[in-house]
Formats: structure tokens, C-alpha cells, sequence
């Protein structure tokens, strides 16, 4: 299986906007590769999700992009890395934050200034930025994840999809052409984390962004992703479209990946012997396919 | 203001540089950058925001000097051993706000900070082995306490005695510095608890003879205070020390425990 | 004790540059120090009260910090009114004791420097809380980096103090978990069952905390901190005419009083 494969095929004589080669990382004092021999690249524009069980690597994954490793973590890395033109063995991390904005999984820790208007000028105001082109862009990050108005209040004291959503912003406001989310709605309410992931489908439909999204909400990835990498035990398991992958139950089960919740019913409707003229992974496709077959 | 540093990053070994896009694979080994004497910045924000929280809880009322001794007299003693001498810049920042927030903290006014960057510098500058630097600053806050006429009267020798001179002589003599040093290190169940309680006393140490020699700079207490409430502080600073010690041992042993960012010297052997 | 949002909006002082204040800071704590007579320390004191009450502040905190120190300066007054070498002998208490020092009279000079040490505790302790409850922490931190303290060192005062909360959360989540086991932590319990609890609270707070560092130094540094180039400010910092003629009374202030001092003024 050559899991480098580049899905799209729209444009081949550009380099990909990502590309891992055979990429393996080990923490510093870590005697276990973290991640193993990764192979994959990503063209502009494309909604990837990343998924797999805990442990799997998805957040030194996630780390990466921006050089946080190697450049913080410190450890052992090899293989070939190039992102947005920047090589994240080399160029700083002040570098590569222009190209990629990363939102880590704990709200409360990535937000620490004292005002929402400061949280999200300050990736700005490290870039030197003029002052008038940093309230120009916060005010159009506030507006874009909803949160006009909330410019003074503290970020401690929002709710945990607000702050979510506020450290979207701030990532947002440096103008990043590749945003990389690591769960962020893990420790959400599901309102609250309905709100952030609408945002995210937002930042690829209207502003193009290339998303890297880590996610356990199977239906999301499902709805919107373009292309799915399935991580397990620090290796690349599937790189494939979200209805392949959700179509291998074997390998989902492998993986230990509970697929969304319709193509479980396909699944066994399949199982049933049932004739299925499609394998829908969406809810709207699932009607669609239950009205052909007179279902509904 | 400016980083001048080049946001390059350092290779410890001098492998050739692949060109991108070759199929060489080469294993690099990378040193964590962006650091303030091998801490991160976020874990020196986090401690002095940990140190501002300890300065709000009271400990041990004090009759007899500022308001009372808060649990940041814990986190001075042991900030050093934990962080190396980028304690010193925590805990100065984490001193100035919390004097800020909780002035009773703090007998020393707007340089009482002063006295908690001491603190921190001299321990976490023994740990990381700069004995020459550290037992500079010793003998300065030593000094110090002698250069004000006051400490020429009768008996003021012996304020300095407990514990500054003893941490003096430990951080000189060299079998002694590398035993203490060396049992933090390699977490010997044994001998850690003494060597801890060492580390927090230099630590305390230089923290509570430098908040002596301000507050005498500035209100010229004499020996008619000093030597008789002298067996009292000994007490205060050797119950201090011995809450340290405790503290101390068990973030040590949590840290390692969890694999968490230490200062790292003591992570090293 | 004080809230960081405990400042009132509309004051003069209020809208006085944070290095305006910062300065004043200093030089008051400059003269405070270099004078020992109470006259002179209380005019300072009167100069500090005025510029409370020009700023509008509650008096509230100012008796809750005295209070604090209330001890402190019982000792000081003590051991001065007691101790301090005077001439003009006021009140026969006993006969002397050479032996710790007392002459047997308390002497003028010895109530009026002592009541001096005492005043200049109270600059001393009041001057900070002035400046800084009449400007907004982000602005203080600017005005430190305006005047050329590392970023980074102002960087890690701002941000110690936004974690300020959630800290203070998880340590009131640790309490309560240590009040289910027995182990309490109000003023009634013995010495040791207090330092107990303490060690049990620090402990599990601080390597929390520790946990945490390695997600906010990846968030710090993916929003390009430590970019090496020139940082610009959000906040504005400019020196308004009031700020400039502030600064020179200030420094007038500061030269007049080391001319006093140097011609033997104000000291006993």
C-alpha cells in the first residue's frame, strides 16, 4: 500500500503544501519512536482529518507542522519535512507561525493574556506588525469565529467554546494559510462544540485555509473532511477518502476507531444481507440511499 | 527587547545538511531552544504564577516581622533545585506581582522581590553547578549584612550564622557540593532527603538574610532586637526548611515520575 | 487582596503614563529612604496620601494593609523609643542598664525617629499599591518594557498573572479534595496539621502546574513569540504634557531632596 500517494491529482507539477517523508520522531529520553516512518503530503485548500486512538502519535503529529518539534521537544528526528516552503527542522518557530496556526487541545492553557483584544493581538504584535494592521486583523478574526464585542473581557472568564473558538482567533489573526486543531472539542458541551467545529468548516469553505483537524467526532470527519489519516501506535495506517475508511470496518476495529453511527447501520444492514446500491457515511447520504431503496 | 539570537536550530551533532526533497535519511538530534538558562519560558511563567498563588496563602503567622511567612517562602526555598538559575527570573517576576496583589508578604517594600530572587539565584546557580558564581553571591549577601555600622554591635555576627555561613561552607567545600548535588541528581532514596534539605536551606537562607539586611537597612533595628528574638527566627527558618524539604522531595520525585520538564542537570546521569 | 480590577477609571492618575507613575515610584522610595527625619518622612507620607485621594482610591485597602503591619511597627517604635542613643531626656523609666543599651530616660530623639521609621513603613508599603491600583497590569508591563526591562521578563509577569485564576482554581479543587480526606486547612487546626496541609497542597499544585507548561509554551510559540524582530505594542504608551510636567516636578523633587541630604539636612 503506498500511503505517500497524494490523493488529488489536480495539479501535480506544484509541490504539495505538506510533505512528510519518512518522518519518524522519538522524545528526547524516550526510548519508542513517537511516531514512525510517516509518508504523506497535502495540497492547499484540502480539509484533512486525523484520526486514531489515544497514544497514537496525534499530537506530536500535530506538533510538527509548526516545528514545535524538534524545535522545543528537543528528541530525535528523521526524514525529509516541508511545510508552506519552510523546512520545520530549520526555520524557527516564529517562521512557520506565519504559515501554520496551531490550536492545542487545552483551551484554558494556550490562552494567557489578560484581555480577549490582547490574547488575539499577540501573535501580531511578535510579528511587529503596525498597530493599525493589528486592530484590523483582530477585529476580522472576532468577527469570524463570533466573538465581536467580547474584545475586553477576560478569556478566563468565557465559556469553553468561546475560548476554543477565541484560540482559533488568535491563530487566525496572523493569517496562516494551514491551521492545525488538535481536539478541539474534546472537553466541550456539545453546543459549545458544535459552535467550533462550524467555524472550522467555515475556515476551509469561505477562507480556504488548509485544515489539519484531530478529532474523535467520527460524524464531523465524515461530513466534511476531504481525505482521512488513520494513526495508530505512531504509525500511518490509512490515508484514504472518509468513505473508504469508514467503509473497512475491519480496519476501523483494528485501529480502535468507532466509525459514525450511519455507516454502523449500513454496515449491518450490509451484513444482512441487504443490498446497498451505495455505502453512505453521512446522514444525508444515508436518507438518500434509504430512499432508493423505498425505505423512506 | 529583541531576540538576538537566530531563530536557527542548534545541532548537536554536525551532520551535513540534507537538501529537501533527497531520500538520504539522516537521524539529527535536536536540543530544545527558545530557553532562559535551559528553562522554557512557559514553565517560568507558570511558577511564578504558582509562586503568586503561594504568596496569598499564609502559613505561619509571625509576630514579630511583615505580616506573616506564606507558602512562597517554601516555593523560594525550593525554586532553585527545581529550576536551576532561571529561578532567580521566576521568582523575581512572581515577587513583583504578588508584592503587588498581597503586600503583607513582604517586609521590604517595592524591592522586597529582591530578596526572592536571592533566594532562588544562589540555590539554582549550586544546582547547576556554577559554585564560583554561587558562592559570589553568598558572601555579597553576606557582605552586606555587614557593611550597615548596625551589624558591628554587640552579638549581630550571629544573625548571619544560621543558616547563610553553613550554606557558604557547603557550597564552597567541594565534597560536600557534589554529594548534595549528586544525591538530588540520582534521587537516592537515602540521602535525598538530607541533600534536599540542604538545597532548601540554601535556598531559604539566602532569602531570609537578604530580607534581614533591607529591613535593617531601612528601619535600623538594632541588637536589642536582633539577638534576643535571634533563637526565635532559628526556629522559623529551620521549620521553613523542614516544610521545604518535604515539598521539595516530593515534586522532585513527581517530576521524574511524570517526566516533566526539570532543570537539566538534575535530569542528566 | 486587592483585585486587579479594584482601580477607579477617571482619575487624574489614572490617565498618567505607566512610566510616569513607575518614576515616581522610585524616587519617592529614593527619599523615603534617605531622610530620617520625621518631618521630612511626613511630608513625603502627606505627598503619597494626597496623590491616594487625588486618584480617587477607597481607603478601605489602605487600613487593611495597615493592619498588617501593625506589629512591625510596634517593634520598630519599641525598639527605637527604647534604644535610640538621644540627648534630650523626657521620661525616667528605671535606672540605666548598660547592658542592652537603655539609658533609663526615653529621650525625644528617640520618639520622633522612632514614630520616623514607623511613617516610613507606611510610605514604604502604600507607594506600590498607589501605582499599581491606578494603572491596569498590561500597561504597567508595558511601561516596564519602555523602560528597557526584557520583554520576556515582562512577558512572564503577564502571563503568570492570566493564570492567575486558573491556578487558584485548581488549588481550591486540590483543598476541597484534601477537606473529603480529613485533612483541613482553616485557622483552627494544630501547627502542624496547618504545615501538613500546606506540603499537601503545594505538592500536587506544582507538578500540575508543571503539566501544563509544555501546552503553553507550544501555544506561546505558535503565535510567533520570540519572533527576532521588534515587537510592537497593542496598548499605547505616550507621554502626555501632565506626564512630562510630572516627571520634571518628580525629578526637581529628587534633586532637591539628595542637594538637602548632602548639605546635611533631614537626618538626625
Amino acid at each position: 500500500m503506498d500511503i505517500s500517494l497524494s490523493f488529488h491529482l489536480k495539479d501535480k507539477k506544484m509541490p504539495p503544501l505538506i510533505e512528510f517523508q519518512h518522518v519518524t520522531y522519538a522524545y528526547s529520553k524516550a526510548s519508542i519512536p513517537a511516531i514512525k516512518d510517516i509518508s504523506f503530503s497535502v495540497e492547499k485548500g484540502e480539509f484533512i482529518a486525523l484520526i486514531g486512538p489515544s497514544g497514537a502519535g496525534k499530537s506530536t503529529l500535530c506538533y510538527c507542522f509548526n516545528g514545535s518539534i524538534p524545535q522545543l521537544f528537543g528528541g530525535t528526528m528523521s526524514g525529509n519535512l516541508q511545510v508552506a516552503g519552510c523546512d520545520p527542522f530549520q526555520d524557527g518557530t516564529p517562521v512557520l507561525a506565519q504559515h501554520v496556526g496551531l490550536v492545542v487541545q487545552n483551551a484554558r492553557t494556550q490562552l494567557f493574556n489578560v484581555s480577549v483584544i490582547q490574547e488575539v493581538g499577540f501573535g501580531c504584535e511578535n510579528l511587529g506588525l503596525p498597530r493599525e494592521e493589528i486592530l484590523k486583523r483582530v477585529s476580522g478574526a472576532l468577527e469570524f469565529v463570533g466573538l465581536t464585542g467580547f474584545e475586553d473581557r477576560e478569556p478566563g472568564a468565557l465559556s469553553g467554546g468561546q475560548q476554543q473558538r477565541l484560540a482559533i482567533a488568535c491563530v487566525l489573526a496572523m493569517n496562516p494559510e494551514i491551521l492545525v486543531l488538535d481536539e478541539p472539542t474534546s472537553e466541550l458541551d456539545p453546543i459549545g462544540g458544535e459552535q467550533v467545529m462550524e467555524v472550522i468548516a467555515r475556515l476551509n469553505r469561505e477562507l480556504g485555509k488548509t485544515i489539519i483537524l484531530v478529532t474523535h467526532d467520527m460524524d464531523f470527519v465524515a461530513k466534511y473532511a476531504d481525505r482521512v489519516l488513520l494513526l495508530c501506535d505512531g504509525s500511518l495506517f490509512m490515508n484514504d477518502v472518509p468513505q473508504k475508511i469508514f467503509s473497512n470496518f475491519e480496519l476501523l476495529k483494528n485501529a480502535r476507531i468507532r466509525p459514525p453511527q450511519v455507516c454502523e447501520i449500513m454496515h449491518d444492514l450490509k451484513e444482512n444481507g441487504y443490498h446497498l446500491p451505495d455505502f453512505p457515511i453521512t446522514l444525508e447520504g444515508t436518507l438518500q440511499v434509504l430512499k432508493e431503496m423505498q425505505y423512506a | 527587547m529583541t531576540d538576538q539570537e537566530q531563530p536557527k536550530t542548534e545541532l548537536e551533532s554536525s551532520t551535513p545538511l540534507e537538501q529537501p526533497g533527497s531520500t538520504v535519511t539522516q537521524v539529527r538530534t535536536y536540543k530544545a531552544k527558545g530557553r532562559i538558562a535551559g528553562m522554557s519560558i512557559a514553565v517560568l511563567a507558570i511558577w511564578a504564577a504558582l509562586y503568586i498563588v503561594a504568596s496569598a496563602i499564609p502559613a505561619l503567622p509571625v509576630p514579630g516581622m511583615a505580616g506573616m511567612i506564606t507558602l512562597n517562602a517554601i516555593m523560594t526555598a525550593i525554586s532553585g533545585m527545581i529550576l536551576g538559575p532561571a529561578a532567580a527570573i521566576a521568582n523575581a517576576a512572581g515577587g513583583i506581582v504578588s508584592m503587588i496583589l498581597f503586600p503583607y508578604g513582604f517586609s521590604a517594600g517595592p524591592l522586597g522581590f529582591l530578596t526572592v530572587t536571592m533566594g532562588g539565584l544562589v540555590a539554582g546557580l549550586f544546582m547547576a553547578n556554577k559554585w564560583v558564581p554561587a558562592a559570589i553571591a553568598e558572601i555579597l549577601i553576606i557582605g552586606s549584612w555587614f557593611v550597615n555600622p548596625q551589624s558591628w554591635q554587640t552579638g549581630m555576627w550571629m544573625v548571619p550564622l544560621p543558616y547563610s555561613a553553613i550554606a557558604l561552607l557547603v557550597i564552597v567545600i567541594k565534597p560536600v557540593r557534589d554529594w548534595v548535588r549528586n544525591a538530588i541528581i540520582t534521587q537516592n532514596k537515602k540521602t535525598m532527603w538530607l541533600a534536599v534539605f540542604v538545597m532548601c536551606m540554601i535556598g531559604h537562607a539566602a532569602e531570609f538574610l537578604t530580607t534581614n539586611t533591607m529591613v535593617n537597612w531601612m528601619f535600623n533595628l538594632t541588637w536589642q532586637y536582633w539577638v534576643p528574638t535571634l533563637p526565635y527566627w532559628i526556629m522559623v527558618d529551620t521549620v521553613v526548611i523542614l516544610a521545604s524539604t518535604i515539598v521539595g522531595v516530593g515534586v522532585l520525585v513527581g517530576l521524574k515520575k511524570a517526566r516533566l520538564p526539570l532543570f537539566p542537570t538534575t535530569l542528566e546521569k | 487582596m486587592f483585585s486587579v480590577s479594584l482601580k477607579s477609571r477617571n482619575s487624574p492618575l489614572q490617565k498618567l503614563d505607566g512610566r510616569t507613575k513607575l518614576i515616581f515610584l522610585a524616587v519617592i522610595f529614593i527619599l523615603v529612604l534617605l531622610f530620617t527625619d520625621l518631618l521630612y518622612i511626613t511630608a513625603l507620607l502627606a505627598l503619597v496620601l494626597a496623590a491616594w485621594f487625588i486618584a480617587k482610591l477607597p481607603t478601605q485597602p489602605l487600613k487593611e494593609m495597615l493592619q498588617f503591619f501593625v506589629w512591625i511597627a510596634v517593634i520598630i517604635l519599641v525598639v527605637q523609643v527604647f534604644f535610640y542613643p538621644g540627648t534630650t531626656n523626657l521620661v525616667h523609666i528605671s535606672k540605666p542598664v548598660p547592658a542592652i543599651g537603655f539609658s533609663g530616660y526615653l529621650t525625644l530623639e528617640g520618639i520622633l525617629f522612632g514614630l520616623a521609621m514607623v511613617l516610613r513603613l507606611v510610605v514604604i508599603m502604600i507607594v506600590a499599591p498607589l501605582m499599581v491600583m491606578t494603572t491596569p497590569l498590561p500597561e504597567l508591563m508595558l511601561a516596564l518594557v519602555k523602560l528597557k526591562i526584557p520583554y520576556k521578563f515582562a512577558f512572564i509577569m503577564t502571563t503568570a498573572l492570566s493564570l492567575l485564576p486558573s491556578i487558584q482554581n485548581r488549588s481550591a479543587i486540590i483543598q476541597q479534595a484534601q477537606l473529603c480526606r480529613g485533612i483541613s486547612y482553616d485557622s483552627g487546626g494544630k501547627f502542624i496539621t496547618k504545615l501538613k496541609a500546606s506540603v499537601s497542597l503545594l505538592i500536587p499544585l506544582i507538578l500540575g502546574a508543571f503539566r501544563d507548561s509544555q501546552t503553553l509554551e507550544v501555544a506561546m510559540n505558535s503565535r510567533a513569540f520570540g519572533a527576532p524582530i521588534k515587537r510592537t505594542f497593542l496598548l499605547e504608551s505616550r507621554f502626555t504634557p501632565v506626564d512630562i510636567l510630572v516627571i520634571a516636578g518628580t525629578f526637581t523633587l529628587l534633586t532637591v531632596g539628595v542637594m538637602l541630604r548632602i548639605r546635611g539636612f533631614g537626618v538626625y
